[in-house]
């Protein structure tokens, strides 16, 4: 029963790393010849993403995220956006898909993601890091705005 | 006998719990659900250990004693209401489910172009069943607006009050401002035009017993969870003779007068609206934290609470002062309010705060729209941070809360 309040549970998740990467992500730039683009809310939380995405030949060329929403949400559209930069666009549901597995525990975190390596621990926090890649996902299938579930 | 705050927290073994973990919770959520006392636990266990079985037509021993044990729990509840008629008491799920049974209840007394009048203030439990309800009736929602201080504002109630409103609904106490609603006033406007009134108790019934017909309520709702009692279990209060013109929402046993295969004659109110097994053994409970309740000081718990969240809003004042800009939404301190201080923190999202405070304080909040998302509209925000108070809070907890907020708007910031 002491096992699930552990005397000393008191990291943060909130690391230079993550905090580093939430100030980079600003109020966020749309693509100049964007061919994607999306919108997608969290109404549990109130986070919301707009992504723009360039894919040019089946490559994303160029990627911006616009966030509202928390620290954890903004590092992880950030850090997405400069992650699939030069990333065949098909690849991006294999990504979304280890990155869910690292959280759940399914699997454990790719070098790439190490930093959200705390989250796991926080499950109402998972959708906050993973909307972004919803987002940028719904973008590449057509579709403009949508609610996450 | 003064309020002892280490008395009362006594009675709760989940701080002892924590304690013993070396991290004790400075439990701040208590607007969202408030912690459950060990004697009520034991109650319903007993309950359970001891005379467990359906109610209302057993004829052996057990079930009348379940019968008897779950009409007491009825009775107690209208005693605590203030009513002497315990048929009007409906035990429901909670408040939520109080307010959908009304809505649904008294809709066929409804035609398109009757008006409903709100504010812009509720909790999302008294908008979304009337947005239902006009979604399938017809009918036209009107809303209070709210006054800078987070209240309902009543000062050109008259207008909103037409020959087309049916009902009016508005919030007993604000679960974000922590306002409290002048509701002797707009029910007696109200009724000065024949118009009966409903008000959602659930922040305001854990401070103590209440007078509903002193303060003019036709329906009034609350949840146990809230008052420290268990989940599942919630009253709705209506006057009798409104109750008996509402029509069933759940049809099934229990709530009916006699059934034919191609006909039904329903019961009289309460059990009319208590389809099918009632959550009997939480009905024990929330009696027995009623009960409980009102051995204390309640005065004095108050008093206590009002000090508490008098040295919040100071705090949350101070850490502003220095460089960090913090709103507090609803009335000032010296303002008649709830025990909940409801803030936002330029740039820092409240789940980020929420869970740097949970993480390395121990210091339960919570963050976001609190299930009102127009009223944060009206502030031009999309959420904020709640502190919500019970009367096992303490200067300590405050102390912690206030510390550890100032070093999370600096880390975070």
């Amino acid at each position: 029963m002491h096992d699930k309040h552990p005397k000393h549970h008191r990291a943060s998740i909130y690391e230079a790393e993550i905090m580093s990467w939430s100030r980079r992500a600003g109020e966020g730039e749309s693509v100049k010849g964007y061919t994607h683009c999306a919108t997608l809310s969290n109404p549990l939380c109130g986070d919301r993403v707009t992504v723009h995405i360039r894919v040019d030949d089946g490559v994303v060329v160029s990627c911006g995220c616009q966030v509202r929403g928390c620290m954890l949400c903004k590092a992880a559209s950030a850090h997405m956006a400069t992650l699939i930069d030069g990333v065949h666009s098909n690849r991006l549901e294999e990504m979304t898909d280890t990155f869910k597995n690292a959280l759940t525990g399914i699997t454990g975190f790719p070098e790439t993601h190490t930093m959200f390596a705390k989250v796991r621990h926080h499950k109402s926090r998972h959708s906050c890091v993973l909307l972004p890649y919803e987002a940028a996902l719904i973008a590449l299938s057509g579709v403009t705005e949508s609610e996450s579930t | 006998m003064a309020f002892d705050t280490a008395e009362f927290a006594s009675e709760f073994s989940i701080f002892k719990y924590h304690e013993q973990n070396d991290n004790p919770l400075h439990y701040l959520d208590n607007a969202a659900t408030a912690q459950i006392p060990d004697c009520v636990i034991t109650a319903m266990a007993d309950h359970d250990r001891h005379c467990r079985s359906n109610v209302k037509r057993g004829i052996h021993r057990l079930a009348e004693e379940a019968n008897e044990a779950f009409e007491q729990a009825r009775t107690t509840t209208a005693h605590y209401l203030g009513i002497s008629n315990a048929r009007e008491i409906v035990f429901t799920s909670g408040a939520t489910a109080g307010i959908n049974l009304v809505a649904h209840g008294l809709e066929h007394t409804l035609k398109p172009g009757d008006e409903i009048l709100l504010s812009v203030v509720e909790h999302h439990s008294n908008l979304v069943p009337w947005h239902m309800l006009r979604n399938r009736r017809g009918i036209a929602l009107r809303f209070l607006p709210m006054t800078s201080e987070g209240t309902v504002d009543l000062s050109r109630c008259d207008e909103y009050l037409t020959e087309k409103t049916r009902l009016v609904t508005v919030t007993h106490g604000s679960n974000v401002t922590g306002a409290i609603t002048d509701i002797v006033r707009i029910a007696r406007a109200a009724h000065d035009r024949g118009i009966p009134v409903l008000f959602d108790g659930a922040q305001v019934a854990p401070a103590g017993p209440l007078d509903l017909p002193k303060l003019g309520a036709d329906f009034y709702v609350f949840s146990g969870h809230k008052v420290y009692g268990p989940n599942g279990i919630g009253i709705l209060w209506g006057r009798e003779e409104l109750l008996n013109t509402m029509l069933p929402v759940f049809g099934g046993g229990e709530m009916i007068r006699n059934v034919a295969l191609n006909e039904t004659s329903y019961a009289e109110s309460p059990h009319r609206f208590e389809a099918g097994t009632p959550p009997i053994t939480q009905a024990v409970g929330l009696a027995h934290a009623l009960n409980w309740l009102q051995r204390f000081d309640l005065a004095g718990m108050h008093d206590h609470l009002t000090s508490l969240t008098r040295r919040i809003m100071d705090g949350l004042a101070t850490i502003g002062r220095d460089g960090h800009a913090i709103r507090i939404l609803g009335p000032p301190p010296d303002e008649k309010r709830l025990s909940l201080v409801a803030f936002s923190t330029r740039s820092i999202h409240p789940h980020d705060i929420c869970q740097v405070m949970s993480d390395l304080y121990n210091v339960a909040l919570r963050g976001g729209h609190h299930c009102a998302q127009p009223l944060h509209q009206q502030y031009g925000l999309d959420g904020s941070t709640r502190a919500s108070l019970a009367g096992y809070n303490t200067d300590n907890d405050i102390d912690v809360f206030l510390e550890g907020l100032s070093h999370c708007i600096t880390m975070l910031g």
